[in-house]
């Protein structure tokens, strides 16, 4: 029976981490005998952001986190931000193995699965946005507490992206120290922020990129029967957590509707300006970067 | 791969007898970390991954409060504003024995609702009041003591960011778990006031009394006018800015640096050297604290890595017992592991594991996340590993040992477990103001 | 004279540390304000704070150790007989050494392999990923070349002399 070392970038009680370990849970029930991950932990042993390089060393086996850390070293991660196909859809088209060559290439991990996918951000206010005659956001000036991915997407609708450490947002929120936040659809209720952010604007633009991510050499010494167990089992899940958090996302926006959040939807010419705003920023970044995978990337990730 | 018992005993046994030998602190935890990481994390590739872990060990931007908080600290104390304050409030408090020591208590408290790093609380209150205490003769356990316990305090009352990264981790509402830790705080810097009171009752020469002459009421009006007063001006900046929505607490401590400038300019008290001085002051602290939080974070990590903490939390609560004797155990777990590791890490091993049990046998999670803060608030301050000791350590003047820190600070750590029976005993210490809230 | 350089560089970092908290306070003022009055912060602020930090730390390190400003324990030395003692003191340094020169040449390696793969830290801005790993390297190369000074010069590593 062969062994993998896994890693999650994110504490292992928080949503995408209990995502990933399910996928651990279908390796391993289909793997007896054969293949088994073993969970190591996540942040606290080690840090977020140098896990993708410990996969690629050879110090773990296994990396599950978001592509976009990585943005600076791979500019191909925007595809999957600002993909507009689910990642079922990517492995049927060829995106998928574009991908997979994109991570070995330039980060030197081999590309197992594009899970969690599906889940898209929003904007969310303390006070009602205002709105132009057109039925466009006013944004202006709006000091939106930011991510590096959609932080040039903020720009161009006017608003000051804001970079503040997670643990000081909650204070600030309180203190109106920002008039927002861009946060995705779950877990906005994990750090009490919807105490404050009191309306949400649809529609929700990007997606989730979250990757699982192999050790090249121990990948390829699996046995050929270790290999397709991971490989039908990671497609497989791709599916299976696509749906749980679909019905996660539905959960949450009854709830927080429930509990008082007022939803903006744009409509018409204004939502697709909106939405044209988002995902050209991740595109043209992607451009700007310089990758001749561009083309055939925006063929299969971007259908709008 | 090794039991997780042997990976223990050799990490932490290592560490022990490198800093028993007398290799600085943060040598120690470095040279079991080569040896840690070549096993562990797996020969020359895991002491690359370790070199890649230390980059991000410091560069956090919650830890800015850390060096500036300090500033503040030396440039109060070295352009001799933190005297002037000192002695205009001795003359309110005429003869009481100990004052200093009340002083501390009651500036640690206050700071701690400006700022939400233990450690930045602890060095600032260290570098400003140590020296004058020091000069008047108090004993360490009047000096060190009060400025360690309620430097801790940083983290309990809010703002903390702690308290927020628990909350997230552990599922509790982020609001009512900060303000929960308003009374448990209180509460705590209440029985430091009465640990003084009973120290020097038992020891009246630990606090020697020294001539205060009798201040008129006019004179104690003028002082309080012209040295407390203004001392405003460095709270409002701290703490109004957050109020008032215009700085989050870290960028806070920017501000109250610039205010004690403005008021040191203002008394014609700053000049080149006391910048000088201030600056080479802030950097010996700081260094010396963040190189030591490169070392022990990584250090942490290696021993989370290697599943040692893992173990040892899922054996130390693995057995069948009731629900109070179950938080004993917790209890123990959160002190053991605070002895070795950093608070975040602690939080992240443990807490996947603590918190089904907590909601299982019945336990508020807002009450548990309070009784959580505060144990891991007592491992900032237990040898041989607890980070503000070596702070304090650092701060303290030549040829004081970390046993006469630790000696210190004993009384103090009783305090707390007093607060933790108390929690137990009486839930709505914790409950009560969120409820109202 | 090459001494001299040398004493300038340990100096001169020290100085630079010390500058790096000055200017970290300038940083967040101007960008509170900034903020405050409506206008854009500077996006490299924060960014450039984090990197801030392990700067001042691996340029005021070094100096430090000049200074004996690392804390250490040294109860349990000072029950030793004095010969033994000296004997231990003499072998941490070399310890010291060792350890330092180990760290800051993996340090130069992973720093090379990021100038190789062309990695970038995505922060508030994006910054080369070279940088952390070689101030990493830097700092720990200049510390245990004063450990080793100090093991040249016949003298031992006590803390106790930590003067402020
Ligand atoms: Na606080
Ligand atoms: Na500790």
């Amino acid at each position: 029976q062969e062994v993998i070392r896994a890693v999650t970038a994110f504490p292992s009680q928080l949503a995408f981490s209990q995502s990933f370990l399910g996928f651990v849970d279908l390796v391993n029930e289909r793997g007896e005998g054969v293949v088994r991950i073993d969970y190591i932990g996540g942040p606290e042993a080690i840090p977020q952001n140098q896990q993708l390089d410990a996969a690629a060393r050879g110090v773990v086996d296994m990396h599950y986190g978001p592509a976009s850390f990585h943005l600076g070293t791979m500019p191909e991660a925007d595809a999957w931000v600002g993909s507009t196909v689910t990642s079922m859809e990517a492995r049927e088209n060829g995106g998928f193995a574009i991908m997979q060559e994109a991570f070995a290439d330039r980060l030197g991990v081999e590309l197992l699965a594009h899970i969690d996918s599906g889940i898209q951000f929003h904007i969310y206010t303390v006070d009602e946005p205002g709105r132009a005659e057109d039925g466009t956001l006013a944004l202006d000036g709006a000091r939106l507490r930011s991510q590096p991915i959609y932080k040039s997407f903020f720009e161009t609708l006017g608003a000051v992206p804001i970079s503040v450490p997670v643990p000081d947002v909650y204070t600030g929120l309180e203190r109106n120290t920002f008039d927002g936040a861009g946060w995705p659809i779950v877990a906005i209720q994990d750090l009490s922020w919807d105490k404050f952010l009191k309306y949400r604007v649809d529609p929700g633009f990007f997606q989730t990129d979250l990757a699982v991510v192999m050790n090249p050499a121990k990948w390829e010494g699996l046995s050929a029967e270790a290999q397709e167990i991971l490989t039908q089992a990671a497609a497989d899940y791709e599916q299976i957590s696509y749906d749980n958090f679909q019905k996660v996302i539905a959960d949450t926006d009854a709830k927080v509707q429930d509990e008082g959040m007022t939803v903006i939807t744009l409509e018409g010419a204004a939502r697709e300006a909106f939405l044209d705003a988002a995902y050209d920023s991740a595109w043209s970044r992607m451009e700007a970067a310089g990758t001749d995978r561009y083309d055939a990337l925006r063929d299969a990730y971007y259908d709008r | 791969m090794m039991s997780w018992t042997l990976a223990t005993a050799l990490m932490i046994g290592g560490v022990l007898a490198l800093m028993g030998l007398g290799l600085p602190v943060a040598l120690a935890f470095l040279g079991i970390n080569i040896v840690g990481a070549w096993l562990f994390l797996g020969g020359m590739p895991g002491i690359d991954q370790l070199i890649a872990n230390a980059t991000d060990s410091v560069t956090s931007f919650s830890l800015v409060p850390v060096p500036l908080f300090v500033l503040m600290g030396e440039l109060l104390f070295q352009s001799g504003l933190a005297i002037r304050v000192f002695d205009a409030l001795d003359k309110c408090l005429g003869r009481a024995r100990g004052r200093l020591s009340y002083m501390t208590v009651a500036g640690g408290t206050l700071f701690a609702t400006l700022s939400g790093s233990s450690m930045a609380n602890t060095a600032m209150l260290g570098t400003t009041l140590m020296p004058e205490m020091q000069k008047r003769g108090y004993k360490n356990a009047l000096v060190m003591g009060p400025i360690l316990a309620t430097g801790s305090l940083a983290m309990i009352i809010p703002p903390s960011s702690l308290a927020v990264l628990l909350g997230s981790l552990a599922r509790i509402d982020v609001g009512a778990l900060l303000i929960a830790g308003v009374l448990p705080g209180l509460v705590l810097a209440v029985l430091f006031a009465i640990t003084i009171r009973t120290l020097i009752a038992l020891d009246p020469e630990a606090a020697p009394a020294y001539d205060a002459e009798r201040a008129s009421l006019a004179e104690i009006a003028a002082a309080l006018l012209r040295d407390v007063l203004p001392m405003g001006l460095v709270i409002f900046a701290v703490i109004g800015l957050i109020l008032l929505g215009w700085a989050t607490p870290t960028e806070s401590a920017a501000f109250g640096v610039v205010a004690v400038l403005i008021l040191a300019v203002a008394y014609r008290r700053l000049d080149r050297a006391v910048l000088v001085r201030s600056l080479r002051g802030t950097l010996a602290v700081s260094a010396m604290m963040l190189t030591i939080i490169v070392a022990s974070t990584t250090f942490a990590q290696i021993l989370a890595f290697s599943g040692a903490s893992r173990g040892v939390v899922t054996w130390a609560t693995s057995f069948e017992v009731s629900g109070y004797v179950m938080l004993v155990f917790i209890f123990l777990v959160l002190l053991v592991m605070g002895m070795f590791m950093d608070q975040l890490s602690i939080m992240m091993l443990s807490l996947p594991i603590f918190m089904p049990l907590v909601i299982h046998f019945g336990f508020d999670t807002v009450w548990f996340g309070v009784f959580m803060l505060v144990a891991l608030e007592l491992s900032l301050v237990t040898p041989p590993f607890g980070l503000l000791l070596f702070v304090m350590l650092g701060v303290a003047p030549r040829g004081t040992t970390l046993w006469d820190v630790t000696k210190a600070v004993f009384p103090y750590i009783l305090c707390t477990l007093i607060l933790l029976v108390l929690l137990v005993l009486f839930p709505p210490l914790a409950t009560w103001l969120p409820s109202v809230g | 004279m090459l001494t001299r350089i040398y004493d300038g560089v340990i100096h001169g970092l020290a100085a630079l540390a010390a500058l790096t908290f000055a200017l970290m306070v300038v940083g967040i003022v101007v960008d509170v304000g900034l903020r405050n009055f409506g206008m854009r912060p500077v996006q490299a602020t924060s960014a450039l704070i984090e990197y801030g930090l392990l700067f001042a730390t691996m340029a005021g390190a070094p100096w430090l150790i000049r200074d004996r400003g690392h804390v250490a324990i040294r109860a349990l030395m000072g029950l030793l007989p004095a010969g033994l003692s000296r004997i231990i003191d003499r072998a941490a340094l070399v310890l010291c050494v060792a350890i330092l020169a180990l760290l800051g040449w993996r340090a130069a390696v992973v720093a090379w392999e990021a100038v190789e793969a062309g990695a970038v830290d995505i922060r508030s801005i994006g910054l080369p990923g070279w940088i952390l790993p070689a101030m990493i390297c830097a700092g720990f190369v200049l510390m245990a070349t004063e450990f080793l000074r100090l093991f040249l010069r016949g003298e031992t590593y006590d803390a106790s002399n930590a003067q402020h």
